[in-house]
C-alpha cells in the first residue's frame, strides 16, 4: 500500500476537528499567530546564502608538458557487439527511443539550458510550499497545531527518509510544510489529506524540475556553436561514471554524432581497459595513455584530436575520487581547466544515503557541475538521493542509469521518481 | 574521516546532559531526538534508529548511573552497548583451507577488496592465496584484478571473454590447485535482476565456499538492509566488509546490512590501494566512533609502517607528564610514517592531541602542511633545546630560524604549538580517568568504559 493510501486510511478515522479550527474561533487566531512564529523561526534558522565560489578559472595552461605516451586506438571495428539484455523497464526503452531529430533547441546560449535556466547558477534551494487552490480567502477552516498533525508529518518524514532523501533535506521540507499548513485557511471542499498530499508532491516536483535541461537538446545547442562538445563525468568511486560514459556515447552515436572517449581515469586498476572495451564494442575512438599517466593530458589530447578530425563530442571519463581528498580534487580541476568542458556531469549512485549531499556540495564547490546523472535506479534503491542533490546544490538530475546495458540510460523523469517514492 | 561526523553529533547530543544531575522526561526526549537525527544522518535504518533511540530514552529514565559516574558518561555507555549489540560478535577468519566468495551490489568494492584480502593474508600470514575473477559482465574486470595484484605472488585466474561464470569458477578451482585461500570475485548484482541472481546461486554451488562475504559501500543508505537480506537468502552471508570508509559516508547502512544478515563486519576498506584494509573489531570501532580512541588500532595499522614500541613509549611519556619537543617530534615522525594525520588522529583519543580530533578538515590539513616545516626547524636545534624548549629566547630563536632557513615567526609558531600541547598534557596528567584510559588503551582487552 502506498504512502498516501495508508495516509488517507488513517485520516478517515481522524476527526477533522482535531486538525483544523472553525474560522474566527480563538483557536484559529492562535493558529495563525503560531504559523507566523514558525515561519519566522524557519527564516532565522536558514543559513544566510553564501557567496558563490567562482567558477574555476578557465584559462588554458600555457606550459603544458606534452605527454608522449598517448597512443590512439584507431577506429576499431565494432566486433561482435554482444547481444545486450533487453532494457528492463519498458518505460526506459520507450524513452530512450524517443525521436530527437526534429527537435529544435530553444536556446543556443551555451550558458543556458534549453529551459532558459542558467546552467551555472547554483546553491542550496530554499523550499517553498504552495498550498495552491487549497487555500481560500473566506470561509474554510484554519489548520492548527495538534498532536495528530505532528504524527502525520512524522509519518511523512519517515517515508521520505526511507527513500534516502537526506535528513537535512527532509527536515527542511517537513518544517516548511508544517509552518505553511498551520494558520492556513483551507477550503472546506478539500480534505486535509489531499491538501497535504498535493503540497508535498508539488514541492518535491518543483525541487527536481528546477533548472532541468534536456540532455540531447543541450548537446545539439552546443554543437551549433562549435565542436567538439566536451562532456566531463565526475563523481566518487564506483558510482557509474565509466558505464555512463559508454551509455552516452551509445546514445549520441545512435543520433549520428561522432564520439571520442577520453580514458582520463589513469589511476584505477583496469579502468583504461574497461573504457577501451566499451569503445571497441561501440565502435568509437578511445584516447588513452599508460596506467598512471597524466589524466589532464589524456583529456586534452582527446579534445585536440577530435577538433583536428572534426568530430562532434568528446566524453571524458575521470577516476572516481572521494570528495574529501584535496589533491585528487585538485587534479580533477586541472582536467577541467585544460579541457574547458561544455558540460560537467556529476554521477551519483541511487543507492547512496545522506552522503550524497556532502559529495554533491563538494563537487559543486570544486567544479560547478551542470547536472547530475543518477545511476543504478534499476536497483532496490528508491533514489531519494536525487532530492538531496537538487536540494543541496540547486542542480538538476538530467540523466538516469537504469541497468548495465548501453541502452539503459534515460532522461531523468522527476514525476516518475516522485511517484515511486510516494506511492 | 567517515566516522567523525557521527561522533560529533553523538557528542553534541550527549552534551545536552551537561551539568545535569537527573534526567527528566523532557531531557531524555531531547537526547533521544537529537541522537535519532545523528543516526539518520549516518544512514542507519529509519525504523532501527527509532527503536534504538527509544530504548536509550527509556533506559536513561529507568537506570541510575553507577555511583560517581556522570550522566553524560552514563549515556555514552548506553549508546556504546546498544551499538555493540547491533554489530554483533566479532569473528576471526583463519586463512587456512578457505574458499571465499565475494558478493555485493554494483560498484561496491568487491574486486578491490578481493585483492586487498589476498594481499593481507599473503603478507601477514605468509600463506598461499589465489583469486578467481568470475565477473563476466563488467568489461575489464580481469585486468583490474590482475593489475591490483601485480608484483605479488598471488595467482590470478580468469578467462576474459568467457560468458559462463560458473565455468570459470569450476576451471579456476581446479587450476589454482592446492592453496590455503581461494577468493572468488563476482559481478555486482541486486535482488531485482533475476538472471544475475541465478548466476550467483550457480557459482555458490560450485564454489562450495567456506565463507561468503558481503561487500558494502559505506555510502549505501536505506536499501542496504533489504539488499543484504537478499544476498543472505541466496548464498548465506557469513561476514560483512564495509568499504570506502576513507570518504565521509558514515556507514549506518552497512550496519543495517549486518543486522539483516547477522554476519559481523570482518574487515573495513579505507582507500583504493591494496594496502588500505583494516581488520575490524567492533568495540574498537565504536570506541573510535565515540571518541574514546585507541592506540591498539594505531599499532595494528601495519607493523611495517609504525614502530609499535615507539607508540607505547610515547604513551608512557605522556603519562609521565614530561613533554619535550622531542616527544612532539616523535609524534610527528609517527604521523609522517603513517602518511596522514587524519588516519592517525582517528585512532587516538581526542585528548591526546589537544582536541585535534575535533579540528576541522581544513585545520587538519594545515597541520599536515606544518609538519614538514617543524621538522626542518627542529633539525637546527640542540638536544637540550629540544628537551627544554623553555630555554628558547629571542637570540636562539634567531639562530634557529637562520639555520633552518625559515622566519622567526615560524619558530615561534612551533613553540606556541608545543606550549599548547604541553598544557594539554599537563592537564591530562592530573586527570586520573585519562591515565586509566591510556592504560586501558595499551591493553585494550581490559577496556574501561568509565570516562567520568
Ligand atoms: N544496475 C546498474 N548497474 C550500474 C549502473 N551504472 C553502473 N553500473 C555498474 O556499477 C559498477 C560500477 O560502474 P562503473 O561505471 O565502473 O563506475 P565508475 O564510477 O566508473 O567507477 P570507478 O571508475 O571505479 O570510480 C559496474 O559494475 C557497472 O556495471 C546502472 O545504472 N545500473
Ligand atoms: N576510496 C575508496 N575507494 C574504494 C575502496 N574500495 C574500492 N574502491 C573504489 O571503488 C570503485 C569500485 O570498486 P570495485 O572493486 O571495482 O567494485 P566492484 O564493482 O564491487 O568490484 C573503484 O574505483 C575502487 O577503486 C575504498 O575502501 N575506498
Ligand atoms: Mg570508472
Ligand atoms: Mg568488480
Amino acid at each position: 500500500m502506498g504512502l498516501f493510501d495508508r495516509f488517507k486510511k488513517r485520516f478517515k478515522k481522524t476527526d477533522e476537528k482535531e486538525i483544523t479550527a472553525e474560522e474566527n474561533s480563538v483557536e484559529a487566531e492562535e493558529a495563525v499567530e503560531q504559523g507566523k512564529r514558525l515561519k519566522e523561526a524557519l527564516e532565522e534558522a536558514r543559513p544566510t546564502p553564501q557567496e558563490a565560489t567562482p567558477k574555476p578559472t578557465l584559462e588554458i595552461e600555457e606550459e603544458w608538458d606534452d605527454s608522449d605516451e598517448i597512443t590512439e586506438d584507431p577506429f576499431a571495428k565494432p566486433i561482435g557487439r554482444k547481444e545486450r539484455k533487453k532494457a528492463r523497464r519498458a518505460a526506459s526503452v520507450e524513452k530512450a527511443e524517443r525521436p530527437t531529430e526534429s527537435e529544435k533547441p530553444t536556446t543556443k546560449d551555451p550558458m543556458q539550458s534549453t529551459t532558459g535556466h542558467d546552467l551555472v547558477a547554483s546553491g542550496p534551494v530554499e523550499i517553498e510550499i504552495n498550498l495552491g487552490d487549497s487555500v481560500t480567502k473566506t470561509g474554510g477552516r484554519v489548520v492548527m497545531s495538534s498532536d495528530k498533525l505532528d504524527r502525520i508529518l512524522e509519518e511523512l518524514e519517515e517515508e521520505l527518509l526511507s527513500s534516502d532523501m537526506a535528513q537535512s533535506a527532509v527536515e527542511d521540507v517537513i518544517h516548511t510544510l508544517k509552518a505553511t499548513l498551520i494558520g492556513s485557511r483551507i477550503s472546506t471542499t478539500k480534505k486535509i489529506e489531499v491538501v497535504v498530499e498535493e503540497a508535498l508532491r508539488s514541492t518535491l516536483l518543483r525541487l527536481l524540475e528546477a533548472g532541468y535541461w534536456d540532455f540531447n537538446k543541450t548537446v545539439s545547442a552546443h554543437l551549433e556553436d562549435s565542436s567538439p562538445v566536451v562532456i566531463m563525468l565526475v563523481g566518487v568511486n564506483g558510482t557509474g561514471k565509466t558505464t555512463t560514459t559508454a551509455k552516452i556515447a551509445n546514445r549520441l552515436t545512435q543520433q549520428g554524432r561522432s564520439v571520442v572517449l577520453a580514458a582520463a581515469d589513469t589511476f584505477r586498476a583496469g579502468a583504461i581497459d574497461q573504457l577501451a572495451i566499451h569503445a571497441e564494442r561501440l565502435g568509437v575512438r578511445c584516447i588513452r595513455s599508460q596506467r598512471g599517466g597524466d589524466a589532464a593530458a589524456v583529456a586534452r589530447d582527446a579534445v585536440e584530436s577530435a577538433r583536428a578530425r572534426g568530430e562532434d563530442v568528446v566524453i571524458i571519463d575521470t577516476a572516481g575520487r572521494m570528495q574529501n581528498k584535496t589533491n585528487l580534487m585538485e587534479e580533477l580541476r586541472k582536467v577541467h581547466r585544460v579541457t574547458q568542458p561544455h558540460l560537467v556531469i556529476f554521477v551519483a549512485d541511487a543507492l547512496a544515503g545522506n552522503d550524497a549531499v556532502t559529495q554533491a556540495v563538494e563537487f559543486q564547490r570544486m567544479l560547478r557541475f551542470d547536472g547530475a546523472a543518477l545511476c543504478k535506479l534499476d536497483t532496490d534503491a528508491k533514489g531519494g538521493a536525487a532530492l538531496s542533490i537538487a536540494h543541496a546544490t540547486g542542480r538538476p538530475i538530467v540523466l538516469a542509469g537504469v541497468g548495465q546495458g548501453y541502452d539503459d540510460l534515460i532522461d531523468f523523469d522527476p514525476a516518475w521518481l516522485i511517484d515511486s517514492i510516494l506511492e | 574521516m567517515a566516522l567523525d561526523g557521527l561522533k560529533q553529533r553523538i557528542t553534541r547530543s550527549v552534551g545536552l546532559l551537561k551539568g545535569k544531575r537527573k534526567v527528566d522526561e523532557e531531557t531524555a526526549k531531547d537526547l533521544s531526538r537529537s541522537l535519532r537525527k545523528a543516526l539518520l544522518e549516518a544512514d542507519f535504518n529509519v525504523r532501527q534508529s527509532k527503536e534504538l533511540t527509544e530504548r536509550i530514552e527509556r533506559r536513561m529514565l529507568e537506570e541510575e548511573p553507577r555511583p560517581g559516574v556522570k550522566l553524560e558518561t552514563h549515556a555514552m555507555n548506553l549508546i556504546y552497548t546498544e551499538l555493540v549489540r547491533i554489530l554483533g560478535r566479532p569473528r576471526e577468519i583463519m586463512p587456512h583451507n578457505q574458499t571465499i566468495l565475494m558478493v555485493g551490489l554494483y560498484g561496491q568494492g568487491k574486486t578491490t577488496t578481493t585483492a586487498k584480502l589476498a594481499d593481507w593474508w599473503r603478507r601477514r600470514h605468509g600463506v598461499k592465496v589465489a583469486v578467481i575473477e568470475a565477473d563476466v559482465h563488467r568489461p575489464g574486470a580481469f585486468e583490474q584484478l590482475q593489475q591490483l595484484l601485480e608484483g605479488t605472488n598471488v595467482d590470478v585466474y580468469g578467462e576474459p571473454g568467457e560468458q559462463d561464470a560458473t565455468k570459470i569458477v569450476r576451471n579456476g578451482i581446479k587450476e589454482v590447485g592446492n592453496v590455503d585461500v581461494v577468493i572468488i570475485d563476482t559481478a555486482g548484482r541486486d535482488s531485482l535482476d533475476e538472471p544475475l541472481r541465478d548466476e550467483l546461486v550457480g557459482i555458490a554451488e560450485i564454489a562450495n565456499a567456506t565463507e561468503r562475504f558481503l561487500v558494502i559501500d559505506a555510502q549505501v543508505g536505506q536499501a542496504a538492509g533489504p539488499v543484504a537480506e537478499t544476498f543472505h537468502e541466496l548464498v548465506g552471508v557469513t561476514g560483512t566488509i564495509v568499504t570506502k570508509l576513507d570518504g565521509t559516508a558514515r556507514g549506518g547502512g552497512a550496519l543495517s546490512a549486518v543486522s539483516a544478515t547477522g554476519a559481523p563486519i570482518v574487515f573495513i576498506g579505507e582507500g583504493e590501494k591494496v594496502q588500505d584494509l583494516e581488520k575490524f573489531e567492533s568495540d574498537r570501532f565504536i570506541s573510535r566512533l565515540l571518541g574514546l580512541g585507541d592506540i591498539k588500532g594505531l599499532i595494528d595499522l601495519a607493523p611495517g609502517d609504525l614502530d609499535q614500541e615507539e607508540a607505547a613509549r610515547l604513551a608512557q611519556r605522556l603519562m609521565s607528564g614530561r613533554f619535550t619537543l622531542t616527544d612532539m617530534y616523535s609524534q610527528m615522525e609517527m604521523m609522517s610514517k603513517i602518511g596522514s594525520v587524519e588516519k592517525m588522529l582517528s585512532h587516538l583519543p581526542d585528548a591526546m592531541f589537544g582536541g585535534m580530533g575535533n579540528m576541522s578538515m581544513a585545520q587538519k590539513r594545515q597541520m599536515q602542511g606544518n609538519l614538514e616545516k617543524y621538522r626542518v626547524i627542529m633539525d637546527s636545534m640542540t638536544q637540550k633545546e629540544k628537551d627544554e624548549p623553555i630555554l628558547l629566547k629571542s637570540s636562539r630563536i634567531r639562530r634557529i630560524a637562520r639555520g633552518s632557513g625559515v622566519n622567526e615567526k615560524d619558530v615561534k609558531e612551533l613553540l606556541a604549538q608545543w606550549n599548547r600541547s604541553r598544557k594539554m598534557m599537563r592537564g591530562m596528567k592530573g586527570d586520573r580517568s585519562f591515565r586509566r584510559k591510556m592504560k586501558s588503551m595499551m591493553d585494550v582487552d581490559d577496556m574501561d568504559l568509565d570516562m567520568g
